[in-house]
């Protein structure tokens, strides 16, 4: 069943390439979904700040691998 | 992957990285069409129409720029496609939980060039992360 786990991890590696990077991302857009709604900001604010969060999550992605 | 592909015009390697990519971009060109389809009765042909016709733009796409995007050094070519994945992503993603954009639509403008200034300030970052190590490796 060895082939099998392979097929399944190259599946999921499609997707999900770094855990800790996704599940960043998952977070922070749920926390953009129930928080902004009660936030007093202007409402064409509330995308680039989910925009914002994104890239700082990517930078901090690279720089992660950076130090391995 | 020149290296690991082998000798000949088959490339092994070659056919591997591309079947990867093209599975993955497939299953999302088929959720597309589905929650397309899915928003409103009848509405599933035109979306399957409209992926073969992009598919099709895309085909004819390659065959045209093939020789000239083949120039672009390959790490390039990945850190713009990677901005403008991020970019139109990070879009859809608002737009799916209600957010709202300055400019709307144009706003994409906007992120591509943010990411790709993030991008390229975590490239430097990462490029005096492993400097520093060097420094600290040589003493």
């Amino acid at each position: 069943m060895c082939w099998l786990r392979t097929a399944v991890l190259e599946i999921l590696g499609l997707f999900v390439d770094d855990a800790i990077f996704a599940a960043s991302i998952l977070v922070w857009v749920m926390l953009v979904v129930l928080l902004l709604p009660h936030a007093h900001i202007r409402a064409e604010f509330k995308g680039p700040i989910l925009g914002i969060g994104l890239a700082a999550i990517l930078v901090e992605s690279a720089t992660r691998h950076a130090r391995k | 992957m020149q290296r690991l592909g082998g000798s000949g015009r088959w490339d092994r390697v070659a056919f591997g990285t591309t079947f990867q990519i093209m599975m993955l971009e497939g299953i999302e060109v088929v959720f597309i069409v589905i929650a397309v389809g899915a928003s409103g009765f009848g509405l599933l042909v035109p979306a399957s129409l409209g992926a073969l016709a992009a598919l099709l733009a895309v085909i004819l796409l390659g065959v045209v720029v093939h020789r000239p995007l083949a120039k672009v050094p390959e790490h390039t070519l990945k850190f713009i496609v990677g901005a403008l994945l991020s970019a139109f992503g990070s879009f859809w993603v608002g737009e799916g939980v209600g957010l709202d954009w300055p400019g709307a639509d144009w706003s994409v403008l906007g992120l591509i060039v943010w990411f790709l200034v993030m991008a390229q300030f975590a490239v430097s970052l990462c490029r005096m992360q492993s400097a520093r190590r060097a420094v600290d490796v040589g003493d």
